[in-house]
């Protein structure tokens, strides 16, 4: 029987000068991808940027919305270069146990824009979730998440499975 | 080919109701874990908080979570707590739906779990509906092997809830 979850790459980071984490050649042959990241930028103060086929250009939104226990929030950011998940007051560590859950379905079609579903937490800090878009009708073939403007932490290890029927 | 997306056990509440909802010896074969469930509470409430334990431990847990009921929101920190079950005095036949995902839960660090959950029924008061999304870090570096779930009130879990442990592999 075929495999409906299937496992495509993992990547890991074993040391601390690692930028980004990248799956490319990403078959059209699944419906839906789930990404699940564990680790953290170095940097605190940041979060992690998605970005789809090298797609640098202001063609991503996200909304995001978080809780640290205290403080309840929710903030938007249109026209950016990637999809930003958490950072600036939204969740960012450096710890080796965050968690980072991407949802996108239907990521090979091409005639819609493509939308991420995000969950992303500091167990025991700060939970979120977020809502992405990327404005290209393009199948993604390759994705991008990194640490903005530092590195990841050690330990760092990110998955990329495909979903079937 | 091997299964990546494995169902470990599942576990169904009978007649009787079940005061915690337990799976043991979890093979250490797996990358990730994955808990879905459907659950209604015995307590008459429309709501009672879930929590869950790793290998019998209810300590060294953190935690916070965001939680809307229609008119509030609230973010908050309460060990343990992963959602709301539905409660005995919300509509019948009316369970919970929610999922708990630990990644490298064999690994030597602290572990890590996400998990999302949803109580509906189709009322209008305030608060009989939550939606809850909570981080969850148990400090302890010892591989987990078995998981419980358990309500605050209760005292049971109700005949027909559900849970299903899946082991993920990454290879």
């Amino acid at each position: 029987m075929a495999l409906t979850y299937v496992p495509l790459a993992t990547t890991s980071v074993s040391n601390g000068t690692t930028n980004y984490m990248e799956f490319s050649g990403i078959s059209s042959s699944y419906t839906n991808l789930i990404m699940v990241v564990q680790g953290g930028n170095q940097n605190a103060s940041y979060g992690l940027g998605l970005r789809f086929n090298s797609d640098s250009n202001s063609n991503y939104s996200v909304t995001q919305l978080t809780g640290n226990g205290t403080t309840s929030a929710s903030a938007r950011e249109t026209s950016q270069p990637q999809i930003i998940i958490g950072g600036n007051g939204f969740g960012g560590s450096n710890l080796v146990t965050d968690i980072t859950r991407i949802y996108i379905n239907n990521y090979s079609n091409t005639t819609t824009y493509k939308t991420t579903i995000g969950r992303n937490d500091i167990p025991g800090s700060v939970v979120g979730t977020t809502a992405g878009l990327w404005r290209s009708t393009a199948a993604i073939a390759t994705i991008r998440i990194t640490a903005q403007s530092s590195y990841f932490v050690n330990g760092s290890t990110a998955t990329l499975y495909g979903i079937a029927g | 080919m091997a299964e990546t997306y494995f169902k470990i056990a599942s576990v169904t509440v009978g007649s009787a109701g079940s005061s915690t909802i337990t799976f043991t010896s979890i093979p250490q074969t797996y990358t990730d874990l994955k808990l879905v469930w459907s659950l209604r509470s015995s307590r008459s409430s429309v709501t009672d908080p879930i929590r869950v334990s790793f290998n019998s431990s209810s300590s060294s847990f953190t935690n916070k979570y965001l939680s809307g009921n229609s008119t509030t929101t609230v973010t908050g920190s309460s060990a343990q707590y992963v959602g709301e079950a539905v409660g005995n005095t919300a509509t019948t036949s009316t369970f919970n739906n929610g999922e708990l995902y630990i990644p490298n839960y064999t690994s030597a660090n602290y572990k890590s779990a996400s998990s999302n959950s949803v109580s509906e029924n189709n009322a209008s008061g305030t608060g009989d509906a939550v939606a809850t999304i909570a981080s969850t870090l148990w400090s302890n570096t010892a591989a987990i092997t078995s998981i419980t779930l358990s309500v605050d009130t209760g005292p049971n879990f109700l005949q027909y809830s559900t849970a299903r442990l899946y082991g993920i592999s990454n290879s």
